[in-house]
């Protein structure tokens, strides 16, 4: 009855504002920088206002993704420093830009071994890369479509990242430097 | 294989999980981020390698004429980019991201999601084409995220406000089709009748039948029981979301009825008014303190509470 029938988001508003502080603390530990923390939150709060969200399952655990992609969103952003659409207009509804956009985050010649790291994968962990990362697909999902157990996707996927870790050590060893300097410690080896 | 979790690996398990991870779980991982630097750098790392799959992903197979070695599964590549777009909000990039992890949401059993609010809840939706649905209370809408455009009414109202593209846009509702020709409409189903008032642009009814075109300004019913379907002048306005009820030729239950589905406020009706006609506009605010009497005052009755709510009864009429 006190649902305000002309905001949609007013729920997940509200849920930000209550959980403020460990969206926050969230946000915090991926930038580890006060100001940009600041941004991230900010430009969260924006995106509640001007977007229309349709009811979520779980507003907090949405929230919580949202403040992680508005981290590596602006984190790619940073790195190559590419001036980008503001958010309404970036949407186009037949979904190219997106793939586009990230193409132009990775050279010519980095996305050739890319690909062909990602042509050496098994076909079975191409595909589970694919239904994952691409299609968006759940394990669950994933596992059926495969007719593997979800344990066994779990196990192929994490082999996958696995392999795009090193292969991100091996050959972008020039990309940006993390901004997880404020660490005061460099990246693992290796 | 199974030893004492690297850094690396916990952070890989925390990024597979994270797209299904409840609240509790978020709230774990947080935890394990500020334990310590060497987790955050992992992170960053499961990240970076994250973004790089995207990006060699999206790059394969886009064209397909040269039968790629790895075809897109389930033969849609299209469509499975759409779907994505489907589900809530229209942000930037990070949009897309979001809209993945909404996907997450749905029931992976099936790709049909039915929507139910109860009395006096709304609820909206935006796609992020541009359309909208707002779904009255007291309803039930089931829209299929694997085909986006189609929605069926099953139970209660919804207006939709649709963007047109070559893909029409269909509602079903009680075993009638309405399809979009880019437009603003609204559709009532109850147990007696089907409503459809098409507020602009126009829409087709019944496409593989009647095959009305019904344009702006124009309403189509149909009598349920009989079968028989009217087309004529839409009611003037109305506008259920924000509590503007316009009323033709409809029973003093439509009225309560409508206020019910929208606010939740129970109101019963005394011998021989929910048959009366009633034909006109109703603003209604949601307190039932003030509409209540401000609907009984509109048609002469008298009004009173009792413990399971509000009465009207006819003046004069005795208990």
């Amino acid at each position: 009855m006190d649902e305000r029938p002309d905001r949609a988001d007013a729920g997940l508003a509200a849920v930000f504002l209550a959980n403020r502080h460990l969206v926050r603390r969230l946000v915090t530990a991926r930038t580890r920088e006060p100001a940009e923390t600041e941004d991230v939150l900010q430009e969260m709060w924006l995106r509640l206002e001007g977007a229309r969200i349709g009811p979520v399952g779980d507003p907090l655990a949405y929230l919580m993704r949202m403040a992680m992609n508005v981290v590596t969103d602006r984190r790619r952003a940073d790195q190559r420093r590419t001036a980008r659409e503001n958010a309404w207009g970036a949407i186009q509804p037949d979904g190219s830009e997106h793939p586009d956009a990230e193409r132009r985050l990775v050279s010519a010649e980095e996305l050739a071994r890319l690909e062909a790291l990602l042509g050496s994968m098994p076909e079975h962990m191409h595909r589970a890369l694919v239904l994952f990362r691409l299609e968006g697909r759940s394990q669950r999902a994933i596992a059926e479509e495969l007719g593997m157990t979800v344990s066994g996707i779990e196990k192929v996927l994490a082999r996958a990242y696995r392999r795009l870790m090193e292969f991100r050590m091996d050959n972008l060893t020039a990309a940006a430097p993390q901004s997880g300097a404020a660490d005061g410690r460099s990246k693992p080896h290796g | 294989m199974v030893e004492m979790q690297s850094a690396r690996e916990a952070a890989i398990a925390w990024h597979l999980r994270q797209r299904e991870m409840p609240a509790a779980e978020w709230k774990s991982f947080v935890d394990w981020l500020e334990q310590a630097a060497e987790h955050r750098a992992a992170y960053d790392e499961v990240a970076e390698a994250d973004t790089l799959a995207l990006a060699g992903l999206s790059q394969l197979p886009r064209a397909g004429q040269d039968g790629p070695e790895h075809p897109l599964p389930s033969a849609r590549p299209v469509a499975a980019v759409l779907r994505r777009h489907v589900r809530p909000l229209g942000f930037g990039l990070a949009a897309c991201f979001a809209v993945i992890a909404a996907v997450g949401l749905w029931p992976q059993a099936s790709t049909v999601q039915l929507e139910q609010t109860r009395p006096g809840n709304t609820r909206q939706f935006a796609f992020a084409d541009g359309t909208r649905i707002a779904l009255n209370g007291n309803s039930a809408l089931a829209m299929d995220e694997a085909a986006p455009r189609a929605v069926r009414l099953d139970r209660g109202e919804a207006r939709f406000a649709v963007r047109h593209s070559a893909e029409p846009f269909t509602v079903t509702a009680g075993g009638f089709a309405m399809r979009d020709l880019g437009t603003v409409f609204n559709v009532r189903l109850t147990d007696r009748e089907l409503v459809l008032d098409v507020v602009e642009g126009a829409v087709l009814f019944d496409p593989g039948g009647a095959g009305l075109t019904v344009g702006a300004g124009e309403q189509v019913s149909v009598d349920r029981a009989r079968n028989l379907v009217v087309k004529r002048d839409a009611t003037q306005g109305g506008d259920w979301l924000r509590g503007d009820f316009a009323f033709r030729e409809a029973s003093l239950a439509d009225v309560v009825a409508a206020i019910h589905r929208r606010y939740g406020i129970d109101v019963a009706l005394g011998a021989g008014l929910a048959e009366r006609p009633f034909t006109g506009n109703i603003r209604v605010t949601g307190d039932a303190a003030v509409d209540v009497p401000h609907l009984a005052g509109l048609i002469g009755a008298q009004v009173h509470r009792e413990a399971q709510g509000w009465v009207i009864t006819e003046t004069g009429a005795r208990r």
